[in-house]
């Protein structure tokens, strides 16, 4: 089975509420296997926007938005983890609203 | 080369040739001097952290020019959200650094000449922009660290410039040739000054008609023939020339001003931005002062550093629980944040000129950089009430080194289980060093005169603010215009 594509954005980190790059380990870990990460072959997946507060200030410029999950918090990156390992991505939907 | 890492940097520095003076002797190393050394290394994390993939939304930007990615601190605004994620920046790197790191004086001096070079064409007929726009290119493709050079000595202050007993007080044009300008006079002040590769010279206040040859704008390399730096001194400097690390506070980083003197240097006429056009001189003056005090953002960075640091102490001594240290916290993080707010309104609220740059929103950047001027010393001093006298009365280093005196050190100065009495006396260190020593010049003194004085500000807000409208208001509601038989809307 082909490995799901992932690629990492981050925000700027000028106040974060939380360690990002920790967090970013943690969803790699608990995605071992399922998925690769910026593995820069082709068009990712899904783009995780790794914000370190709920601000969410990342320029989300030129990024396909269908694509792009916003993550403010750890709670996000659970919700996330959730939704690919069980293969039902309506689990982050809230996570892909941009609007 | 777009961006340089921070080793390229480190290498760029050692291809120049600056001329240097320090407690009287010249430098011949500079970047490795052990008290310049720690402000090196400050710039350099504006190079690091660009090259990092969870720093880089806010350190690069888009070159408006080439299209290639850039270090912001190249950068010329081009949209609210650029000003605020400078404003972010300066709060990520003063809380990396714990200090000035020196680059924004440079990038504000290029965005406020990108605006004033493009109205004086259009006013005058002159062909500074597109001068202007050749060399920041070659700034932005170099990745370049540019001093920005405004503050003059300035001599007897209540003579203008023509009319000082001595000529220099004022830097001027002495010669103008075919080819270029040859200029004479001294800047004050100038922050990371001997970290530069480029120096950008401004006017330091609005001149008259009689002062002309003092409204000059230019940029040098930094080891232009001509040019000598004299370091500044810092309180607690000679400590970096210890052997031990500890009693700097912050081990790695710090920052540096000089006065840096032109002595009959010369400018190629491709490096001149302004040069007698005196109506032009105070704009310039207002737009660089604008954007250098939205960038007093860095002393919101710096404030988390020591809220942190207070907070380790009070856990350290076992103090943390008690009401007032508690309360005194909340203190030193409103007045830190509503310094945030002040830098972030001002980006938010600014507005694009009619060259396209985007600049602050004036009246908010002066009450912003008002605040700082204050608000860090009342941080400051609550800090030092948290961290206690220890973090003046402590024993030095080598006192805790050595083998005699040491372990009485080690003994009376501990206080709770799992906290080594070393950790205690690194973060009184580093107190001390943000409130009184080194950092404090950044911290506290470059808050108060950096960007200008106190009262500049006041008499920006005193100009920006509309009180004809404030005064409408007032008297629309207590029906004053009615009484007087005036329309209301």
């Amino acid at each position: 089975m082909e490995k799901i594509r992932i690629d990492i954005h981050y925000c700027g980190g000028c106040n974060p509420d939380y360690d990002r790059t920790s967090l970013v380990t943690e969803i790699k870990q608990a995605l071992y296997g399922h998925c690769t990460f910026d593995d820069g072959v082709g068009p990712a997946d899904w783009i995780l926007m790794i914000h370190g507060c709920p601000t969410a200030c990342a320029s989300m410029e030129n990024l396909p938005l269908d694509r792009c999950v916003t993550i403010r918090r750890p709670a996000d990156a659970s919700l996330f983890v959730e939704g690919i390992r069980t293969d039902d991505t309506a689990r982050f939907k809230s996570l892909r609203d941009h609007t | 080369m777009t961006m340089m890492t921070a080793a390229q940097y480190e290498e760029s520095l050692r291809k120049l040739d600056l001329v240097v003076y320090m407690f009287g002797e010249r430098i011949e190393n500079v970047v490795d001097n052990p008290i310049i050394r720690p402000s090196m290394n400050a710039v350099a994390m504006t190079y690091e952290l660009a090259h990092k993939p969870e720093y880089l939304d806010l350190m690069t930007a888009t070159s408006h020019l080439t299209g290639e990615r850039i270090n912001r601190f190249t950068h010329i605004h081009q949209c609210r959200e650029d000003l605020v994620k400078k404003s972010k920046m300066g709060r990520l790197l003063g809380r990396k650094t714990g200090c000035c790191f020196q680059r924004c004086v440079g990038m504000d001096a290029l965005n406020a000449l990108s605006i004033v070079t493009y109205d004086m064409d259009q006013a005058l007929g002159t062909e500074y922009n597109p001068r202007f726009l050749a060399y920041l290119e070659t700034v932005q493709r170099g990745d370049l660290v540019c001093d920005g050079a405004m503050t003059d000595p300035k001599g007897d202050r209540s003579l203008p410039p023509h009319k000082q007993p001595d000529p220099d007080m004022f830097l001027r044009v002495v010669e103008k040739t075919a080819e270029g300008i040859v200029v004479r006079g001294a800047k004050a002040h100038q922050t990371g000054a001997v970290n530069s590769h480029e120096i950008i010279v401004m006017p330091t206040l609005t001149m008259r008609e009689a002062d002309g040859d003092y409204a000059v704008s230019f940029a040098l390399p930094a080891d232009a023939k001509g040019i000598t730096y004299i370091m500044g001194r810092q309180s607690c400097d000679t400590r970096k020339m210890e052997s031990g690390k500890l009693d700097q506070g912050n081990i790695r980083f710090g920052g540096h001003e000089a006065l840096v003197v032109f002595d009959d240097v010369f400018v190629p006429w491709d490096r001149v931005f302004m040069c007698g056009e005196t109506d032009f001189s105070g704009v310039l003056v207002e737009k660089f002062a604008s954007y250098h005090r939205q960038s007093y953002a860095c002393k919101v960075g710096v404030g988390d550093v020591l809220i942190g640091a207070a907070q380790t102490a009070a856990e350290f001594n076992g103090a943390e629980r008690a009401s007032h240290i508690r309360d005194k916290i909340i203190e030193m993080n409103q007045l830190n944040e509503t310094l945030y707010c002040g830098c972030i309104a001002c980006a938010a609220e600014g507005a694009a000129e009619p060259s396209g740059t985007y600049c602050v929103q004036t009246l908010l950047a002066n009450v912003h950089k008002q605040n700082v001027t204050r608000f860090p010393y009342e941080i400051s001093r609550l800090a030092q009430d948290i961290a206690g006298g220890l973090m003046v009365t402590l024993p030095s280093e080598a006192d805790y080194r050595s083998e005699t005196v040491g372990p009485l050190i080690e003994k009376y100065f501990r206080t709770r289980e799992g906290v080594s009495t070393e950790a205690r006396m690194r973060i009184l260190r580093l107190i001390e060093n943000l409130t009184l020593g080194t950092a404090a010049v950044g911290y506290l003194t470059e808050s108060m005169h950096g960007a200008g004085s106190p009262q500049a500000q006041r008499i920006m807000i005193a100009r920006q603010v509309n009180m004809d409208e404030k005064k409408r208001a007032a008297q629309h509601l207590c029906g004053i215009e009615e009484a007087d038989g005036k329309n209301q809307d």
